[in-house]
């Protein structure tokens, strides 16, 4: 704290041999120096039941201990290469939260089809100080197969990963893999095993071991197998609906039913009952009385 | 067995890619949460490139960036998504009072400065027990001590277990703060501070956003986000994964990198809700803090400013 | 009816029929109406600014606004007690006062559900209390039991009135024009045929059967707005009683001062004599002691047991913070009044006056009692709050609205004497022959 006050008074002596002014300004400079920002950009490739591909781009730029989002940015998503306007997948604004994501057009099915592994390019415009930023994400074509067994009394779920190697799809060996089931925003683990890695063959096998895991009202419940983030991948997923659940069929009784906490219009009868008839028969009396006033002015008014 | 099994797989072949498609695609988020709503096809037919190098058509429809969901509107946000019932678990053993949940909350819902929908409680129940941090939502109470009293139906219970406030309808009685044990619900006192372009959105109970001046707000367990096969923010926020969220009839819940059966989670963690006794039947649990990640003191740093923030 | 002398009918209706303000009665009016001109302007900044004017917050959600709503309930009781309770029980003193009780009832509910869209939050959306109800909220009741009270009383002051507006409209030469009209228009259709008086007589006697379940109702809902929720201190099943009896005590307290004011400004201690401060100095006792049986109650039990919750909230009441009104409340509101006027020479009219008062201000404090440190004593604790929520104290527009709306029900009672009699002229008329005829 002392040196601290000691440097302030220095550079405060220093300074005002210059300007007053000037000393003032470089101070709360001092105290305030300027925050470098650094962007954090992800280009990801998705591959869903191996047919449908996407890519998603999240942008953050990381100042100090804050991360905002690069939102409403024009930006740019090139295949192959980011020279070539040919190559432009589209151009596009990220959102509020500095996320865009995109399909790839059938126009680039020959660029697809000739190279793997084959790259994306997204580039924004001028960020703030920082100029054109860049990144790119390589991919090689795999896929996922997912299979069930039953084998040794057990129900087994088997996903297989291929990957192309020229134009053969071989077995990809040493991918990690995660085989679940499909729940809300998220995959239930079908056994205490996380995580799986294909074998050689390519191949992750698994038992499933969830007792009576509710599924929809037939039963059936979605599983899926994932490969997350692999750095030649990217995201690929597949699903396999198997009637391995137990029915549930859920009607909310407290939506439905007549309760205090219901709407309006589910008033509980015995309310519903006590409170008209309170009310008719005081209001039907209070009106018999305002008949009897008019009655009175009636008679009144004939006797004039 | 393996007749069940040949035969499911018949099934999943004969299932048509289309079927496949609309699963897949109808979210292309990578944790893709399966709605139980039909998406009805617009019609308009997108081409694209698979992953074959072929032309396949898609219905926009499941194209749509998740995004750019139309909001709901006012009736169906009053009932709620069909077949849910969301839970929430809270494990005390992991929470060290970052308030990161808070501050993604106070954010996301533009809360009035100094109000907060999340608090992070210092609890300590005497003397001789032990101190522990506790954040609270809005408990969603399937009996709601809220929605009984609420003249309006301004605040009301849903489908999936929700209790929601409609702003638009609120009169600002102020009834359910005084009927709620929990202290969650908090009151716009003054006219909200919030930026121009949300204040001229249209509200949306779901979002419950923008807040009126005159009105009650309280923590929606964001059921947008839900819908977009989202976590609530508190959830995807905290750095601890103190909160789990997730369906009671899926009897799942996750903290976004753990998903755990509810029901096996609630046994081995012995499970609780807060004032059972009061008879609201919460829809938040609590796990008791055992075994706990952090010491309670870890926390302490962070609860003078913002216990004491005023603006 | 002849036996009564044609002078000294004249008399009853020249002593008893209103007269213009005097000097003081013109102060008075000033005065009343200065005040709820700064209240109108406290509401106005408060509609334009919104509630944050208040000093309520989160916690403390509900403040005098409500504590003088629920004030303002309870002592338009009082029409019911001496209206309806005494008629029925065949208490034929209480003929000269009635007037006085009615108009005190009819005023402090409207005064009542104006303070309740004061507290509103968006009070230009009342309409939907009536397109969108919810029949199993607590308010709904309330709103339907205080309009159904209101218009109850509306009739029991009207239907007596007609008899007397015949009279002095034959009677008054000097009459302004305007009161006139009004008059005219308010039962000039009166001739006080048999078929009129059957009516009249057949109205009242429903009216005041049916006004009391509603009176009960009006003020036990009123206790069901906080004995429906389960916060300390409100978590009561003695409340809808503690509450009735606490509005008759008040009420009645809210009578005797009326009478003694009315008396002394229209110099009526003809009609309403020192037997009526005697028997209503009793009546007050009676009700002080029933009240204080309900506090036992309603504090007793719960402090024997000291559950949590209800230990912070009792001790403060006790010996913490609320200590001063709380024994303030109790022994100005309730044991003064008492000592006072358990004695026979404790009746006096100045005296009954003066417990009068302490009746209604240790009410309008008790009031207060009940609803605030209720709201400062939650289940969880007060955290993660600003510090100005975690306490309460009025602002100055809440002083304002809260005063600007008791001056409001004092001017109509104020208005209303100035336009009408104080005290029935045609029963004081016929209870004069009554009181004749028993002599003879």
């Amino acid at each position: 704290m002392k040196t601290k006050n000691i440097l302030f008074n220095l550079s405060i002596v220093l300074f005002f041999a210059t300007s007053l002014l000037c000393a003032l300004h470089s101070q709360s400079d001092s105290i305030a120096p300027v925050v470098k920002k650094k962007a954090i950009l992800k280009l990801s490739y998705f591959s869903v039941e191996n047919q449908i591909q996407f890519l998603n781009f999240k942008g953050l730029i990381k100042t100090k201990d804050k991360l905002e989002p690069i939102a409403y940015r024009p930006i740019h998503l090139y295949i192959n290469e980011a020279s070539d306007e040919k190559n432009k997948i589209g151009d596009f604004v990220t959102n509020d939260q500095g996320r865009i994501q995109s399909v790839i057009s059938p126009v680039f099915a020959d660029v697809w089809k000739t190279n793997n592994p084959i790259t994306f390019i997204a580039r924004l415009d001028s960020v703030d100080e920082m100029g054109t930023l860049e990144t790119e994400t390589e991919i090689t074509k795999a896929k996922i197969k997912l299979d069930t067994l039953f084998e040794d009394e057990m129900r087994k779920v088997v996903a297989h990963v291929y990957t192309l190697e020229d134009t053969n799809w071989i077995p990809a060996k040493d991918v990690e893999i995660k085989i679940g089931v499909q729940r809300l925003a998220s995959v239930l683990p079908i056994n205490k095993e996380a995580s799986l890695t294909t074998d050689s063959s390519g191949q992750a096998v698994t038992e499933f071991v969830l007792d009576s895991i509710p599924g929809d009202v037939n039963g059936n419940i979605q599983l899926i197998a994932k490969i997350e983030d692999h750095e030649l991948y990217g995201n690929l997923e597949t699903k396999f609906q198997v009637p391995w659940g137990k029915s549930s069929h859920f009607v909310n009784s407290h939506f439905e039913g007549r309760s205090l906490w219901a709407r309006g219009d589910r008033v509980p009868i015995w309310l519903a009952f006590l409170a008209y008839t309170i009310i008719f028969s005081v209001w039907g009396t209070l009106i018999y009385l305002i008949i009897q006033v008019l009655k009175i002015r009636r008679v009144g008014l004939e006797k004039h | 067995m393996d007749n069940n099994k040949s035969q499911t797989r018949r099934e999943f072949l004969g299932g048509s890619l289309i079927s496949a498609l609309m699963l897949s695609s109808c979210d292309q988020k990578p944790h893709a949460f399966m709605t139980d709503e039909p998406i009805l096809p617009s019609g308009d037919l997108v081409k694209l490139l698979s992953v074959d190098g072929e032309i396949i058509e898609v219905d926009r429809a499941f194209l749509k960036p998740v995004p750019d969901i139309t909001p709901v509107t006012n009736e169906e946000a009053r009932i709620g998504i069909e077949g849910k019932k969301f839970v929430m678990v809270i494990d005390l053993s992991r929470c060290k009072n970052l308030k990161k949940c808070q501050q993604a909350c106070n954010h996301v819902h533009h809360v009035h400065p100094s109000q907060n929908w999340i608090k992070v409680y210092s609890m300590q129940e005497a003397e001789h027990t032990a101190p522990y941090w506790q954040p609270t939502t809005c408990m969603h109470c399937d009996e709601p001590p809220c929605v009984k009293v609420c003249p309006v139906d301004a605040t009301f219970k849903r489908k999936d277990g929700i209790v929601l406030i409609d702003s638009n309808r609120c009169v600002g009685c102020r009834f359910c703060m005084a009927a709620c044990p929990y202290s969650t619900r908090v009151f716009n006192w003054e006219e909200p501070d919030i930026p121009l372009e949300i204040a001229q959105q249209a509200y949306n109970c779901e979002t419950s956003t923008p807040q009126k001046k005159g009105t009650v707000g309280k923590c929606d367990f964001c059921p947008d986000a839900v819908r977009k096969g989202e976590l609530p923010h508190c959830v995807s926020s905290c750095p601890n994964g103190v909160f789990f969220f997730g369906d009671l009839v899926e009897d799942s819940v996750t903290n976004g990198s753990e998903t755990v059966r509810f029901s096996e989670l609630i046994k081995d963690k012995a499970g609780y809700r807060l004032m059972e006794d009061l008879g609201t039947k919460p829809s938040v649990y609590y796990l008791p803090p055992v075994s706990r990640n952090f010491p309670y003191e870890s926390g302490l740093e962070n609860q003078a400013p913002a216990n004491s923030h005023s603006h | 009816m002849n036996v009564v002398t044609v002078s000294k009918t004249e008399q009853i209706i020249k002593d008893i029929q209103p007269r213009p303000f005097g000097k003081v009665g013109k102060i008075w009016l000033g005065f009343l109406i200065a005040i709820c001109i700064v209240g109108s302007y406290a509401y106005y900044c408060q509609l334009r600014d919104g509630l944050v004017v208040t000093a309520m917050g989160d916690y403390v959600s509900w403040g005098i606004y409500i504590s003088n709503f629920v004030f303002f309930v309870a002592i338009s009781l009082v029409g019911s007690l001496i209206t309806a309770i005494f008629r029925l029980a065949n208490i034929h003193w209480s003929t000269p006062i009635t007037r006085i009780a009615e108009i005190i009832a009819v005023s402090a509910i409207f005064f009542a559900s104006l303070i309740i869209i004061v507290d509103m939050g968006r009070p230009e959306r009342l309409y939907n209390l009536f397109l969108h109800p919810r029949l199993q909220s607590p308010i709904i009741w309330d709103v339907v039991v205080i309009g159904t009270y209101f218009i109850i009383s509306l009739l029991l002051l009207y239907l007596p009135l007609l008899p007397d507006i015949k009279i002095l409209l034959k009677q008054s030469k000097e009459m302004p024009g305007w009161m006139r009209k009004f008059y005219s228009w308010l039962g000039s259709f009166w001739t006080g045929s048999k078929v009129q008086k059957q009516i009249n007589n057949h109205s009242i006697k429903i009216l005041s059967i049916m006004i009391i379940p509603v009176a009960f109702c009006i003020h036990t809902v009123t206790s069901w707005l906080f004995a429906t929720t389960y916060r300390p201190g409100w978590d009561s099943t003695n409340f809808g009683a503690y509450f009735v009896s606490g509005a008759f005590l008040v009420g009645a307290g809210g009578v005797v001062t009326a009478m003694y004011v009315f008396r002394q400004m229209y110099q009526l201690s003809d009609y309403i004599t020192d037997k009526h401060f005697d028997r209503m100095g009793k009546a007050v006792v009676l009700l002080a002691f029933l009240y204080l049986y309900f506090n036992v109650n309603e504090y007793l039990v719960p402090a024997f047991k000291m559950k949590k919750p209800e230990e912070i909230h009792l001790t403060e009441l006790f010996s913490g913070h609320f200590a001063p009104m709380f024994w303030f409340a109790i022994i100005v509101g309730m044991l003064l009044p008492i000592a006072i006027l358990i004695t026979k020479s404790g009746r006096k009219p100045m005296m009954v006056f003066i417990a009068g008062i302490m009746v209604v201000v240790g009410a309008w404090f008790k009031r207060y009692l009940i609803v605030t440190p209720t709201l400062l004593h939650p289940f969880l604790p007060m955290q993660d709050v600003p510090d100005k929520f975690r306490t309460y104290f009025p602002s100055w527009h809440e002083w304002a609205i809260a005063f600007g709306s008791l001056a409001g029900a004092l001017l109509v009672i104020t208005l209303f004497a100035r336009i009408f009699p104080v005290i029935p002229i045609y029963e004081t008329i016929i209870g004069e022959d009554e009181n004749e005829e028993h002599l003879i």
